[in-house]
């Protein structure tokens, strides 16, 4: 007689999103709620860092910014325009709230490969110049810093909907232990359902 | 001499003192629908409330099933849905009690805009917190939660401000190859609400004479972890169908006991696991 259940699953991939269920999240706390920092660019941070391709420098934070398509809230178009990667609204919601709940981050946002801002939580648009020339490599993660107490993360994450890139503001140095959770989050929340 | 306090009188006091809320809220929901997670959720919520925990039972799902299975006004009730529309309705004003003291209800509610459920996740995610807050200021000790089949909208939400999600799954085929889908929508749901427990999947109508349905069980067992399955399992039974058409909890019917026992091993399961769980944390 025919297997009514195991030809139609994925025995192992079940298995696995199963007990990744099962296994608590890991919790950073939350260390500040202070969202302020100074826009001044005073050069990249010491420790891990990979320069990116192009230097910047203070002046560069006087261009124009870039245009934002949701700068200041987590309500996002549920219908992206034609030809923009199609990212999931609810899913780029849960990462925020993720993000917020795990990662001591005064501010962060999302841009896609072809260099528009998909996802912002606040007015960061001095910081997507910085970003753009941070992440237009294959350099991977990338640590600028922008003022005496603020680092910007900036980490690029191949997603099922392409290639995007996280800048995430904050205070202490991320570890090189953070940032797989990071992308391996922002990918699962911007998978298609149906995957 | 001074008498001594038990230890449950001394965490009484402690939690009075320090305004501690001590409830659990549980999402009962599923991906598919009519898996039976109204009947679960009815009668394990009579379950608990038989054995003198505080309960309310919350009607998530903009169908009302629960209020149409134990209340005859129940569509003319305010409830959950006007709680989230209107942030000046306050719990107190939605709370139907029952015959029984420790058991309460909350419908569905009035509120027209929600009546698919549907709609973007996270945008009434502030309103079901307050909600739930509300649950705990009020002194139960067990929120259930029916919710809307599919990992969405409201329905999403109210997941992300639980406590704990449990997953009535239907012992049949079809409901089975569903199970990917719903874990990987809790996964994400995970994001918003890391603390959730995934107390595990409770296999519903299962029909011990039929082998696709048996089968189906087995299955499932194999391919989820150990734990992750209840042992307790909830049979196909006409006295369930009895049961709602009365608007009763099966608990209350004159042959009601057998399946009341059901509910009864799965209430004790429940606190077996989030006990373990909490020690775990």
């Amino acid at each position: 007689m025919m297997d009514p259940v195991h030809p139609w699953v994925d025995s192992l991939e079940m298995r696995r999103l199963a007990e990744a269920l099962m296994v608590p999240l890991s919790t950073t706390p939350q260390t500040s709620q202070d969202a302020g920092f100074s826009g001044d660019f005073v050069g990249y941070a010491e420790g891990q860092v990979v320069p990116p391709m192009e230097s910047v420098n203070a002046q560069a934070l006087s261009i124009a910014p870039l245009p934002v398509e949701s700068p200041s809230s987590l309500e996002l178009p549920t219908q992206n325009p034609p030809g923009s990667v199609i990212v999931p609204a609810q899913g780029l919601n849960y990462f925020g709230e993720w993000l917020r709940l795990h990662y001591p981050a005064d501010g962060f946002f999302i841009y896609d490969d072809q260099g528009k801002v998909i996802f912002s939580d606040g007015d960061h648009e001095r910081l997507f110049f910085m970003v753009r020339n941070g992440s237009a490599s294959d350099s991977g993660h990338v640590r600028l810093k922008i003022g005496s107490t603020s680092l910007l993360e900036i980490i690029p994450v191949e997603t099922m909907v392409g290639r995007m890139v996280l800048g995430l503001i904050v205070e202490q140095p991320l570890n090189a232990n953070d940032i797989e959770p990071l992308s391996m989050a922002l990918q699962r929340a911007v998978a298609p359902p149906e995957t | 001499m001074k008498k001594r306090l038990s230890q449950k009188r001394v965490g009484a006091i402690m939690s009075a003192a320090f305004a501690l809320p001590i409830v659990i809220s549980i999402a009962i929901t599923s991906q598919k629908g009519g898996v039976g997670k109204t009947t679960v959720a009815i009668n394990l919520a009579h379950a608990f409330a038989r054995a003198g925990v505080r309960t309310l039972l919350v009607d998530a799902d903009p169908q009302g099933s629960v209020g149409l299975s134990l209340t005859r006004q129940s569509r003319l009730l305010q409830g959950f849905y006007d709680f989230l529309e209107d942030p000046g309705l306050a719990l107190d004003q939605l709370i139907v009690p029952t015959r029984l003291a420790t058991f309460s209800l909350v419908a569905a509610g009035q509120a027209s805009n929600y009546e698919a459920g549907g709609g973007i996740a996270g945008a009434h995610l502030v309103r079901s917190r307050a909600f739930m807050r509300a649950v705990a200021a009020r002194g139960y000790e067990v929120c259930l939660v029916d919710t809307a089949a599919g990992l969405f909208g409201v329905t999403a939400d109210v997941i992300a401000s639980s406590d704990a999600v449990l997953i009535p799954q239907q012992s049949e085929p079809l409901g089975v190859r569903s199970v990917p889908k719903m874990l990987e929508g809790l996964g994400k749901i995970r994001m918003l609400n890391p603390k959730l427990v995934v107390l595990g999947v409770a296999l519903t109508m299962v029909q011990h004479d039929l082998a696709e349905s048996r089968e189906a069980a087995q299955a499932l067992r194999q391919l989820l972890p150990q734990g992750m399955v209840f042992q307790t399992s909830v049979p196909r039974d006409g006295i369930f169908v009895r049961a709602s058409a009365k608007g009763l909890p099966v608990g209350v019917m004159e042959d009601g006991s057998g399946a009341q026992a059901v509910f009864d091993s799965l209430r004790s399961e429940i606190e077996t696991k989030w006990q373990l769980m909490n020690v775990r944390a």
